[in-house]
């Protein structure tokens, strides 16, 4: 596949290139994840990967979206 | 009252009267030697049989087709005479006993070679049956009219013969020593006519009682237990010994060993007929003789049965041939020659068919297994003889000795043919088995499932995997097959091995798939796909437990790869493809660390075998 490296927490800048962020549902970490500008895939996406043979990260198999937290209005 | 005439040319003349016509004799008065014949060889088979020695008869002086004629209790005395003193001798009764007559011609009127002369052949080159106006009423049970009937009959057809009833009749005088005896309704008579000679032979020799002329001794001899020794149905027929079987006899000169060998039964033997013979085995239509008494036996009934063995029992012992001896025979006899050397010409091949063969210093063994005698043809007592026989009297070789000899149990567990170099070699060393008697005999088995066994093996080699290593190293992933001590003693002791690491393994071992199991994403299916090793269910341990034993191999890895079909649907893709690509991404890898650059460029495009698309390019 061609990965080097695997990272437990999030890169602290977004000078990392390439890095496929794998996360899941209802993941806390999903908000920062969107912060830093990377997609956040599924864990199946390795295994898949395995399997198939290919690593899809175009697919949206294996894609979760984001949310995106809304901030509440200030009061002023 | 006349007695019958039949067609009889014999030069040989005394007590004989000239004129077509035979002299008047009282009701009784006569008994023809035909009957006799009957009765004496079955009493000739027994009693030798009981003796087991051999008995020289020699050769009637008489010409073949006289009808003989002799007095009853004379010539019961003079033949029981005879027969003591060759078994006593053991050595060929002379042949000077004929009597002569008054003008010195000889006669046989009570000599018991006569008898003898009557086994004599052609049985079934011209068959007449009792209603032949020709043949002889096969039984006083038939009364006189018949007997009559046959002898007008015969005066009419030897009436321009007067050397017919040259040989056949006694004085009128003596008709009161003759006794007319009983015929057994079984007995049926055979004429051939070749030419100028004739012949009345009886077809069947069922005959069980033998009874004196005299009426003062009597002896019953027991029918033949050669049906229930052989397993054979003796419902069956007997069936008239062909003309082809004649070389069971040959002629024997009186002190010498020359063998003169009818080439009808040579050419029969390894003429043209014999490139016929394997179809004639596989399709059970006998052609000759024995041919037909091999069709005959019951292991040779049907083409499965060629597979198998030639069983042969003679009541004390039993035999097996193996099937290579026929075949080895059928390849001999299509190498010889049309003419084979007399030394090599196995009489006996010929002569197949009886207790009672002539084989006067034959070989004992003959080359070809097939001069075995068929157990179904052993209850015959009467042997055709050889064409040379005859010609031998033709040509007035009158004393040359007729040896018949009887084979016994002993002999025939002795008869085995020595089995060929090449049967040897196709077939295991004889060993020893029990029949159904629970006697022991000798058997050759014929290891005819030997190519089999090899194709298997032939097949398991190339089935099995050239890239399992002889002592695989098995990781087991949710399994608890690995725990049963029994199921993997055979693994353990075909060498294999069993580690925890998936690295270091060369198979991982998943559960069987079925409805409740299915296929799991395990880190260790996973590894091992990556690193292209085999993965293969429980099943392959339990098969290397079956038959590994017996193939000493595992079985190949290949076949139990665990199938998913419905998780492959879901997940997209095809396990056995992907362990296929994995393997031949590792061959690339490998070859990569051996030049030590990649063949491949950065960015290429792998196309997935699994789902057939098109592939994604990696940056």
């Amino acid at each position: 596949m061609g990965a080097k490296n695997v990272y437990m927490r999030l890169p602290a800048n977004m000078g990392m290139n390439h890095a496929v962020v794998l996360g899941d549902e209802d993941d806390f970490d999903a908000v920062n994840v969107g912060k830093l500008g990377y997609p956040l895939y599924r864990k199946d996406l390795l295994t898949m990967a395995v399997l198939r043979g290919k690593l899809e990260l175009d697919s949206a198999e294996f894609e979760l979206e984001i949310p995106v937290k809304e901030e509440p209005a200030s009061p002023s | 009252m006349r007695p019958p005439q039949l067609h009889s040319t014999s030069p040989v003349k005394g007590n004989s009267h000239s004129g077509n016509s035979y002299p008047e004799r009282a009701d009784h008065a006569v008994h023809p030697v035909e009957r006799s014949c009957d009765d004496d060889s079955g009493f000739f088979d027994d009693y030798v049989q009981q003796q087991g020695a051999t008995i020289d008869i020699p050769q009637p002086s008489v010409a073949r087709g006289s009808t003989i004629f002799g007095k009853g209790e004379d010539a019961s005395k003079d033949l029981r005479k005879k027969i003591d003193e060759a078994f006593e001798r053991h050595q060929p009764v002379p042949a000077d006993d004929h009597e002569k007559d008054a003008s010195g011609a000889e006669t046989s009127k009570t000599n018991p070679q006569n008898y003898a002369l009557q086994v004599s052949p052609l049985l079934g080159e011209h068959e007449q049956r009792p209603d032949d106006p020709d043949i002889l009423p096969p039984s006083s049970a038939h009364g006189k009219a018949g007997y009559e009937h046959a002898t007008r009959n015969d005066d009419t057809a030897a009436g321009d013969s007067t050397d017919s009833e040259a040989t056949s009749v006694e004085d009128a005088g003596t008709s009161s020593d003759y006794e007319e005896l009983s015929l057994p309704d079984s007995v049926t008579f055979l004429k051939r006519e070749s030419g100028e000679e004739s012949q009345v032979v009886p077809q069947k020799s069922t005959a069980s009682v033998f009874r004196r002329a005299s009426g003062q001794e009597s002896q019953e001899i027991p029918e033949y237990e050669v049906g229930e020794l052989d397993g054979c149905d003796m419902s069956e027929e007997l069936q008239p010994i062909g003309s082809n079987n004649a070389g069971s006899l040959y002629r024997r000169t009186a002190g010498q060993e020359s063998q003169e060998i009818p080439k009808e039964s040579v050419t029969e033997q390894y003429g043209k007929q014999l490139p016929q013979e394997p179809q004639d085995f596989l399709d059970s239509e006998p052609a000759t003789p024995a041919r037909q008494g091999l069709s005959q036996n019951h292991m040779l009934g049907s083409p499965t049965e060629l597979q198998g063995l030639l069983k042969r029992a003679t009541g004390e012992k039993s035999q097996v041939l193996p099937l290579q001896a026929l075949q080895h025979h059928i390849q001999f006899a299509s190498s010889a020659p049309e003419q084979a050397p007399v030394s090599r010409t196995p009489t006996r091949a010929q002569s197949s068919t009886t207790s009672v063969y002539a084989t006067p210093k034959a070989p004992r063994f003959s080359s070809s297994p097939l001069a075995r005698e068929p157990a179904t043809q052993r209850k015959r007592k009467f042997s055709e003889p050889a064409h040379s026989e005859l010609s031998a009297i033709e040509k007035g070789l009158s004393r040359a000795p007729l040896q018949i000899r009887l084979r016994n149990d002993d002999e025939t567990a002795n008869e085995v043919p020595p089995a060929t170099d090449r049967t040897r070699a196709s077939s295991t060393p004889a060993a020893t088995a029990t029949d159904d008697h629970g006697v022991e005999s000798d058997t050759i088995v014929v290891n005819m499932s030997q190519n089999t066994r090899s194709s298997k093996r032939r097949r398991v080699q190339d089935d099995a995997p050239s890239t399992l290593p002889l002592n695989p190293k098995v990781v087991f992933s949710l399994c608890s097959i690995h725990k049963k001590t029994n199921t993997m003693e055979s693994f353990y002791k075909l060498g294999g091995e069993v580690v925890d690491n998936v690295a270091e393994a060369d198979i991982l071992c998943v559960p069987n798939i079925s409805a409740k199991t299915e296929l799991k994403k395990t880190p260790k299916l996973l590894l091992a796909v990556i690193l292209g090793k085999a993965i293969v269910t429980e099943r392959w341990i339990v098969d290397c437990h079956r038959t590994g034993q017996q193939t000493r191999k595992f079985p190949d890895p290949a076949s139990y790869i665990p199938l998913d079909t419905e998780r492959e649907r879901s997940w997209k893709f095809n396990l056995k493809a992907a362990l296929k690509e994995a393997a031949a991404q590792l061959e690339h890898s490998g070859n990569c660390l051996r030049t030590g650059r990649c063949m491949l460029p950065l960015s290429y495009t792998r196309n997935s075998t699994a789902t057939g698309t098109a592939s994604k390019t990696l940056r």
